[in-house]
């Protein structure tokens, strides 16, 4: 997957354009992000809801009035 | 991440005997690599042997039929054959060298075979090394994870878009149904990443629907049992209010009774009237009634006992006489009086005989011997009543005493009480007798009030506590819902951004599609256009919303059904070109026997135009000798680099050598 790719770049903008909530935003990104970083890595489902669970928790906690 | 492929080398593949090696080197213009071999020659199979290496994949395994109709092993026939025991192991083995932007790497993948006791072959599963560079050093992996590096320079979906036949381009839109077309534009639209974000969200969305319905909260039943205790508890608390007011005013008004009773010395008085009212005076009453009945006893005592004592001495003298006469036994034998008078009266005898004067004077006699005898009889009883008449006058004085001393006594006593009647009564002219009743009698209702009224306030605080009690349970109660409806609430917040985000992704992927699918539709209509002949009779190339492509004629139909060989071929090409570009992903392109169908025309300007649309991309071609005619040779001779040109001989099908074309020339 090539991550500086005009598909990539196209995704994001419409991640943005698309999603007028902050947190929901912020989730994508770093769920995308995540996503990248584990990609063609063996990881287990449970580690990966974990981290999203942390990814969740830190947002709402970090944007308490975009929730 | 870029590459290319700098060498290939086979080893025992297929009809591939030994190892053959082609080296490729790269120009930015000049892009284009040549493989020249005759049909069976064994051009397919190099591509399968790339595709192999990389994925494990062979693209082409329909081909690999024998003469015989035996199909082909993967290991080479005549090294299989020369394998001799059952302990001597073969081999097949491709290695890639790819020059990529971060530096060369080297794919292997290598696949061993033994004889079984039978003497039948027994091939294993294949086994893939990478050698890649990271940071300064070269890393070697092999393994399962190993699969993934070659996925990330370029991902199995995407194989078919890079590396494909020629044959298979021309027949694409005959075979393939809108839902392949739609699945090619999936893959290369690499929402990959999107759809295992969305994935992952939903399985924690899924988790947090579950915990939320778990922490669903009770609170609004406790809230309603807290309010019915507090109700309990408030009405508990005015009744105390109201009994203690009570208790507290009647408190009072016991001190003020008190107070006024013990001013009053009222215990004192009270104790007078008391002992006035209800001792002395009923006492009195009950004197002056013995008195006269004492007084009565003894006057009918004396009535009684009065003739006894005046005849005293007559009574003691018969006493006397009758003793006397009974000791002597003078008195007569009991006569019955009636019978005598019986016998006188009638004259005679009961037998008849008739009474005589003599025994009539007899008789007379006896009548009053009869009466004496009575007389006799009576004297022996009264002797003892005489007896008892002489006693009780002997005790006269003696209970006459008691009578005098009985009623002295009740008349002292009824002195003694009118007295201390009169004594009381002095005292007490003075004082509000009745008031300081009516105050005691108060005192001793409040006291009762009272001490009813402390019960009363015992049992509602009693009550009152096991209402508190219950009420800090149900707080308690209160409070883990609480936590549990803040915890809801929290979870119900993540459950709601984890579903905004799957649904923006949901959003994105059906734009990102609708997208790509408009991108693959320009690039499909520009690249059929550059390519195709006929530029004139077909108006543009469009995929609708459904996938459906179609090519739209002058005339107004949709003539992808009535395309050429050469025509289908080139939209296909066209497509996949488009795939290519828009996938983002730069890797080498190969086309195995790309102008095989196509008219003259059409080969002129895939030779010219593809490579040029392809500018910095490798493109390698697997060519027949007749596709590499000598008009295409010299079309294509501004993209290839004289040592990129191969030549594939076969010297039966079973066993092709790969040698260079400048060598083959030289020869």
């Amino acid at each position: 997957m090539n991550s500086k790719s005009e598909l990539n770049e196209l995704i994001l903008e419409t991640i943005d354009a698309h999603c007028k909530n902050d947190a929901a935003q912020e989730l994508i990104h770093q769920a995308l992000q995540y996503e990248l970083d584990i990609w063609n890595r063996h990881i287990g489902s449970a580690e990966v809801i974990d981290e999203y669970q942390r990814m969740i928790e830190k947002i709402i906690k970090e944007n308490k009035d975009a929730v | 991440m870029q590459f290319k492929i700098s060498s290939i080398e086979i080893t025992n593949f297929r009809q591939y005997e030994g190892t053959q090696e082609v080296n490729l080197k790269f120009d930015k213009t000049k892009n284009v690599s040549i493989i020249i071999g005759n049909n069976g020659a064994g051009k397919s199979n190099l591509l399968n042997a790339i595709t192999w290496c990389l994925y494990g994949i062979e693209i082409h395994e329909n081909k690999n039929v024998e003469d015989s109709g035996e199909e082909m092993p993967i290991i080479n026939t005549s090294v299989l054959k020369a394998t001799q025991t059952t302990k001597q192991k073969t081999f097949a083995e491709v290695t890639i060298h790819l020059e990529t932007d971060k530096g060369p790497w080297r794919i292997k993948r290598r696949i061993e075979g033994i004889k079984d006791a039978t003497g039948r072959d027994f091939i294993e599963d294949s086994s893939l090394t990478v050698v890649h560079p990271s940071g300064s050093q070269d890393i070697v992996d092999s393994g399962l994870a190993t699969q993934m590096l070659i996925n990330n320079l370029l991902p199995v979906a995407l194989k078919n878009f890079f590396f494909m036949d020629g044959e298979q381009l021309q027949k694409l839109f005959q075979s393939s149904t809108p839902q392949k077309i739609a699945e090619a534009i999936d893959n290369i639209s690499q929402l990959d990443l999107v759809k295992q974000s969305r994935l992952h969200l939903s399985k924690v969305e899924s988790a947090l629907r579950n915990s939320v319905k778990n922490t669903n909260p009770q609170l609004q039943p406790v809230l309603g049992k807290i309010e019915h205790i507090q109700q309990q508890l408030d009405d508990n608390s005015k009744t105390i209010k109201k009994i203690g007011d009570i208790l507290e005013k009647d408190n009072q008004e016991l001190i003020t009774v008190k107070d006024y009773l013990k001013t009053h010395n009222s215990s004192e008085l009270s104790k007078l009237a008391t002992e006035r009212d209800d001792i002395l005076v009923p006492d009195i009453a009950r004197i002056k009634t013995a008195l006269k009945l004492k007084e009565s006893q003894r006057n009918s005592y004396l009535v009684e006992i009065a003739p006894f004592i005046l005849l005293k001495d007559i009574i003691e003298d018969s006493y006397h006489i009758i003793e006397e006469k009974v000791e002597k036994g003078e008195l007569p034998p009991n006569i019955k009086e009636n019978f005598i008078k019986e016998l006188l009266e009638k004259g005679s005898c009961i037998c008849g005989t008739e009474l005589t004067p003599a025994g009539r004077k007899a008789l007379e006699v006896y009548k009053k011997r009869a009466a004496l005898s009575e007389l006799s009889e009576i004297s022996i009883i009264g002797k003892t009543e005489v007896s008892e008449i002489l006693s009780d006058i002997q005790q006269f004085p003696e209970k006459m005493d008691i009578f005098n001393a009985d009623l002295l006594d009740l008349e002292k006593r009824l002195k003694s009480n009118e007295m201390r009647v009169q004594q009381i009564s002095e005292i007490l002219k003075d004082s509000n007798i009745a008031e300081i009743i009516e105050n005691e009698e108060r005192r001793d209702d409040l006291i009762r009030l009272t001490g009813s009224n402390e019960l009363k306030l015992k049992m509602l605080n009693r009550e009152k506590e096991t209402l508190d009690s219950e009420l800090t349970k149900l707080k308690a109660e209160e409070k883990s819902e609480m936590t549990k409806d803040k915890k809801n609430s929290a979870l119900k917040t993540k459950l709601t951004l984890v579903q905004n985000a799957i649904k923006t992704l949901e959003n994105t992927e059906t734009i990102i599609k609708t997208n790509i699918r408009k991108q693959v539709e320009e690039w499909t209509d520009k690249n059929f256009k550059k390519l195709i002949r006929k530029t004139d009779t077909f108006e543009k190339t469009t995929i609708d919303e459904n996938y459906k492509v179609k090519v739209h004629h002058v005339d107004g139909y949709n003539a992808i059904n009535r395309l050429s060989a050469g025509e289908s071929e080139i939209l296909g090409l066209a497509f996949m070109s488009s795939l290519m570009k828009i996938s983002g992903f730069q890797a080498p392109v190969i086309i195995d026997t790309p102008l095989g169908k196509i008219d003259n025309i059409h080969t002129d300007l895939i030779t010219t135009t593809v490579p040029e649309f392809l500018h910095g991309t490798q493109l390698i071609l697997l060519v027949t000798p007749k596709e590499f005619n000598e008009k295409v040779k010299e079309e294509l001779s501004k993209y290839l680099l004289r040592e990129n040109c191969y030549r594939i001989v076969d010297e039966n099908k079973k066993l092709s050598k790969i040698v260079s074309c400048h060598d083959n020339q030289t020869q």
